[in-house]
């Protein structure tokens, strides 16, 4: 499905966002901000990728995507919690 | 643009309701056949997919009312776990090639839920609030 990905198309762009997101997010750098454009960027995906095949996610595949922006959400609100360089900047 | 820390707790419910309706229509697609998915089909509820949607349909109806969140969670996140393992794990090391991302992400998002409990909008928060009436 992602073999020969131009990164300039929309599925590349995607793959750019998801790579630096998901850095960041994995280190909890910067977690709130990161988290709220990943929740919009799986909301988008949602609904360019997913909601056109079916109304249900299970059918059309986009229950990851739609879990994904829930969490996201969450994050965007509640932060990365002690385990993170931003608990750790936040001592300093 | 960074959202209001206080805000937190309700939208931990609002995430509650989405897995709980997620889980919900796994439930209903392994035992009822709807919505219809082609995998599921012909399924028999005494098989480990059949008991899976069993817990999925169940849990899932309690995660939308937020009823037992935490202990609810901590068994679905269990039996997340056991399906990456089982389901996925085999095919592929890497999620993104088994089809196992979901189960990760619903596993410890649960795993969460049953520490960070459903928040207040939920079941539990009024009965919470009834017994410490006096």
């Amino acid at each position: 499905m992602f073999a020969n990905v131009e990164i300039g198309s929309l599925s590349g762009i995607g793959g750019l966002i998801e790579l630096i997101g998901g850095v960041l997010f994995t280190f909890g750098l910067f977690t709130r901000p990161v988290a709220f454009i990943l929740s919009g960027f799986t909301a988008a995906a949602y609904f360019i990728a997913h909601a056109s095949k079916s109304f249900y996610p299970i059918v059309n595949g986009g229950e990851l995507a739609a879990v994904y922006c829930f969490v996201f959400l969450y994050f965007a609100f509640a932060g990365a919690g002690p385990w993170s360089l931003d608990a750790i900047g936040d001592r300093k | 643009m960074i959202p209001d820390m206080r805000w937190a707790p309700r939208v931990l419910s609002i995430l509650r309701i989405v897995l709980g309706l997620i889980l919900f229509q796994y439930g209903l697609a392994k035992l009822f056949g709807w919505p219809a998915v082609h995998m599921f089909e012909n399924l028999k509820w005494l098989s480990l997919f059949g008991i899976a949607g069993m817990f999925e349909l169940v849990g899932g109806i309690l995660l939308i009312l937020g009823l037992f969140t935490r202990p609810v969670a901590f068994i679905l996140s269990g039996e997340m776990a056991a399906a990456y393992f089982i389901e996925h794990l085999p095919h592929s090391f890497f999620p993104v090639q088994s089809g196992g991302d979901l189960a990760v992400a619903l596993c410890f998002t649960l795993f969460y839920l049953a520490f960070g409990g459903g928040g207040p909008w939920s079941l539990d928060a009024i009965r919470t609030a009834q017994t410490a009436r006096p």
